[in-house]
């Protein structure tokens, strides 16, 4: 069965990138998002497997996020993999315990390695 | 300087013929008994063994000049006595001190009164004393401001005691020299740094420190006073000193202060035999025309001298503004540009998955991946040197940090054809390190070398663990003296600055490897060996708990 990858970025020239990407694979279901704010509404609608989210986005940071998906105990088991532009992982968690502990990608990422750590935080 | 100078005193002895007993009528001179008399005759030779390096209060200029408002204060002291001494030139100030100690000199110039020094030492009464004051590159207005700050003093001086005695809720960060203090304030490593007025003026002048200023507040009580200090068993010469200097005017000590503490060339019209000289001038009209000749170049002179101190005071704030924007732009440029490189990236990566794999489609999408690599590298450079300067330290080994970084270079080294040499010393002691951002400074350290070296040379490292006789004059270690380091190249550490051809190199990698060896107490620095190559010199002090 497809896993369902919910792609939350401000960008969406780079959400459609790795829609286009991890779907020509044929392993992944994916549903991209613009809004921080939306997120949740669509996590409840789409139960994604795993959410691939922007840590600092204009309405919503990914942090904040993270912890409203965190309240709904539906989506208590979905994973989460951060994706940043601006800084390291070690300040990045300094600056949510939602996001401390959970895989974290820096921009620019390569496809490859996107694919090998959404498949690890699955498999965990 | 060095000519119109001469001029000048060649052009005093030449008036001052006409004005016989003028100069001897003033009231400087001064009394010597019989006995004091007798023992100057005896004693010929007394050695002085100056600081080399304690601007603005005494130092020896590259060429071995002997400068600062000791040097014009031991001058006068000179002159009042009708004697020479002679200078001992010494490499650093442990030797001074060490000397001192074996009684192989005979008088420190410019030295600061403490219960253990006068074990061996008498002290004159203090003729320079310059206030303490607090400089900063934020906007605290007072000490108590400061509570809970992250302070810095130089090691051993005066204001760490009046911080610790005066039990200020701060905390003490120990620097080896107040410039390394006042470009941590400047870069905000520290909140603040207490010190003397006279250094903090001279320095960040010199070094175009714009950003800071001294706290409005005079919340620091306590002055440094450097007084000349006396072999103790010649309490004769003490006493003569101490006439000398009684003999002082106000207008001589006045020009004196005026000017180290102002940067101007020395000020003529303050100096009482300039006067002399000018009466003279005006009795002797052909002498009054050469004069005026004299006068009008050493005018331009003047001139010429403050162009270039402005030119170049420019130039440093200039470069220290440099330093200040790079950290504000860094963080709104690495979000603007990362998330197109991120598109660029995973478009490419689509492309070459759908398009057909011939060489060609092949070697753009190659070209692109290498190209959103480049600026990618130099988005993450420009964020190492904006980073919060925090190190997470734990103890390590020196030695193995390096084998780490030996071992990821490896690779480049056997390709270009380098010849890796290594001397670790064995007895080194584990230290409090962030290895990480150690690491970071020797693979980049490494490969300036391998790009450096381009093909086939040989890489030397070596550690090792030396005793320094004063704990308080690390930096002054000769063979770790940086102040060869001049001028250009102490340029290789600032942001941006890079010989590379483009492409190949962000110009950040050496500032990101000062600012990481500084908050680890270190020091670095770099030199072109006479023998060819290069040296790359850092330095790590032991037991900095102890040092208080």
């Amino acid at each position: 069965m497809k896993k369902r990858i919910l792609v939350v970025d401000d960008e969406p020239a780079l959400t459609r990138m790795v829609k286009l990407n991890l779907e020509r694979t044929g392993n992944y279901e994916v549903r991209t998002e613009n809004q921080g704010s939306m997120a949740l509404q669509a996590a409840r609608e789409f139960k994604p497997d795993l959410m691939l989210l922007d840590v600092m986005m204009p309405d919503m940071s990914g942090d904040e996020v993270s912890a409203q998906m965190k309240e709904d105990e539906e989506l208590s088991r979905m994973k989460y993999v951060f994706m940043t532009a601006i800084i390291t992982k070690d300040e990045t968690e300094a600056m949510g315990s939602n996001i401390g502990g959970n895989e974290f990608l820096a921009k620019p990422v390569k496809t490859d390695e996107l694919i090998a750590t959404i498949e690890r935080v699955l498999g965990e | 300087m060095a000519w119109s100078k001469t001029t000048y005193l060649l052009l005093s002895l030449i008036l001052l013929s006409h004005l016989p007993g003028e100069i001897s009528a003033n009231d400087n001179a001064i009394n010597l008994t019989t006995e004091e008399q007798q023992w100057l005759k005896a004693h010929p030779e007394i050695r002085i063994a100056p600081d080399p390096d304690f601007e603005p209060f005494e130092w020896f200029t590259l060429d071995g000049a002997y400068k600062g408002m000791a040097a014009d204060y031991l001058r006068l002291v000179e002159q009042r006595l009708g004697i020479k001494f002679t200078l001992v030139h010494n490499k650093d100030w442990p030797q001074v001190m060490d000397m001192a100690r074996a009684r192989q000199v005979d008088v420190l110039p410019a030295l600061a009164r403490s219960p253990q020094r006068e074990q061996y030492l008498l002290f004159t009464t203090p003729y320079i004393s310059a206030k303490g004051v607090i400089v900063t590159g934020k906007s605290y207005e007072n000490i108590q401001e400061l509570e809970g700050k992250k302070i810095a003093v130089v090691t051993d001086y005066v204001w760490d005691d009046w911080i610790t005695y005066n039990k200020f809720n701060v905390r003490l960060y120990r620097v080896e020299r107040t410039l390394d203090g006042l470009e941590l304030a400047a870069l905000g490593g520290v909140d603040a740094m207490v010190s003397d007025i006279a250094s903090v003026t001279y320095l960040i002048r010199k070094h175009g420190l714009s950003n800071l200023r001294i706290v409005k507040d005079e919340g620091v009580d306590r002055n440094l006073e450097l007084s000349f200090a006396v072999r103790n068993d010649w309490p004769e010469l003490q006493i003569i000193i101490e006439k000398a200097l009684a003999s002082l005017t106000f207008e001589e000590k006045e020009a004196i202060r005026a000017k180290w503490l102002t940067l101007e060339a020395p000020g003529l019209w303050r100096n009482p035999v300039f006067w002399y000289s000018t009466l003279g001038a005006v009795a002797a009209l052909l002498l009054l025309l050469t004069a005026t000749v004299i006068w009008n170049r050493m005018l331009k002179q003047r001139v010429e001298l403050r162009t270039r101190e402005l030119q170049d005071a420019n130039m440093k704030l200039m470069q220290a503004e440099k330093m200040e924007s790079i950290g504000r732009l860094a963080a709104g440029v690495a979000h603007e540009v990362k998330n197109p490189l991120a598109i660029i990236q995973m478009g490419a990566d689509f492309l070459s998955q759908e398009m057909a794999k011939d060489e060609i489609t092949g070697g753009v999408i190659k070209d692109i991946d290498e190209a959103v690599h480049r600026a990618d590298t130099v988005i993450r450079g420009l964020l190492d040197f904006s980073r919060d300067k925090k190190l997470e330290l734990t103890t390590g080994s020196i030695n193995e940090v390096i084998e780490n970084s030996l071992q990821l270079v490896g690779h480049e080294m056997r390709q270009r054809q380098i010849e890796v040499r290594t001397n670790l010393a064995d007895n080194l002691p584990s230290l409090e390190l962030d290895t990480n951002k150690l690491q970071q400074v020797f693979i980049n350290l490494f490969m300036n070398a391998a790009h450096a070296m381009e093909r086939e040379g040989i890489l030397e490292v070596t550690s090792r663990l030396k005793a320094l006789t004063n704990k308080a004059d690390l930096s002054r270690d000769s063979e770790n003296r940086f102040s060869i380091i001049q001028e250009d190249s102490s340029k290789v550490f600032d942001p941006f600055y890079t010989t590379k051809p483009v492409g190949e190199g962000t110009g950040l990698g050496l500032s990101v490897s000062r600012n990481i060896i500084n908050l680890h107490h270190g020091s670095i620095g770099i030199q072109n060996r006479r023998e060819g190559g290069a040296s790359v010199v850092i330095m790590f002090q032991l037991n900095r708990g102890d040092r208080a």
